[in-house]
């Protein structure tokens, strides 16, 4: 991408299976993205479930039905976020 | 009005140190300082995976840049450092253990914090790549 506007080498290529043969350093690769993608899911689970957090501290939200909708709501939030990121470094060649 | 205290019990009744929600509050302030850090961030390192490691350097170079990662980082290991130590006082029973964690926790947040804030400073105030 913009490498090679300024006459840089190609950065390496993420392992793509259906042209590469197996190889010990895919193994490597593919572990540590999953573990990335279940890291980006856990920040923005914390995130969505804090804010129920605080609003609780202000006195808000404790009616079952509101607790259960937020509840729902931070773990859609989570992974809708954590999918949209990733999606987006997809798009941008990041991966 | 007649006292009816001794006097060990109302000089420990004198009460708290006044620091009790101390801790309560620094939770609070960090989280909503961070739900702003980490979208940034968040954000940041998307716009960061697309380019190179010239790229990554010279974004640091802008003080925003450094001085909002510094920020996340600081809140991020204080924040955590907080909710250890509920988890520690909360679930670890035998004083000993919990003592030496307590400890650890304080020496490991600070550390952590120490070195990523340096090491950030470290690339931000880098002369830079070949720009």
């Amino acid at each position: 991408m913009a490498d090679a506007a300024k006459g840089m080498r190609a950065r390496p290529l993420s392992p793509h299976l259906q042209v590469w043969r197996w190889h010990v350093t895919m193994a490597g690769s593919i572990p540590g993205k999953i573990v990335f993608f279940f890291i980006t899911l856990s920040v923005f689970y914390h995130l969505a479930n804090g804010l129920r957090h605080l609003a609780w501290d202000a006195g808000y939200g404790f009616n079952p039905k509101t607790a259960d909708l937020t509840g729902i709501a931070a773990m859609a939030f989570a992974i809708v976020a954590a999918a949209a990121v990733w999606f987006l470094a997809a798009m941008t060649g990041a991966l | 009005m007649a006292v009816i205290r001794t006097p060990l019990g109302r000089a420990r009744g004198m009460g708290s140190a006044k620091h009790g929600v101390g801790h309560f509050i620094a939770q609070r302030t960090t989280a909503v300082a961070l739900v702003v850090l980490v979208l940034w961030g968040v954000s940041a390192a998307l716009g960061l995976s697309r380019g190179d490691y010239d790229d990554a350097v010279l974004w640091l170079h802008s003080p925003v840049n450094a001085g909002l990662l510094s920020l996340l980082a600081v809140a991020a290991f204080w924040h955590m450092q907080l909710g250890m130590r509920v988890i520690i006082e909360d679930y670890i029973e035998a004083p000993a253990t919990k003592a030496a964690l307590l400890l650890l926790n304080v020496l490991v947040g600070w550390g952590a914090g120490a070195l990523t804030v340096v090491s950030l400073l470290k690339v931000a105030l880098s002369p830079g790549a070949n720009i």
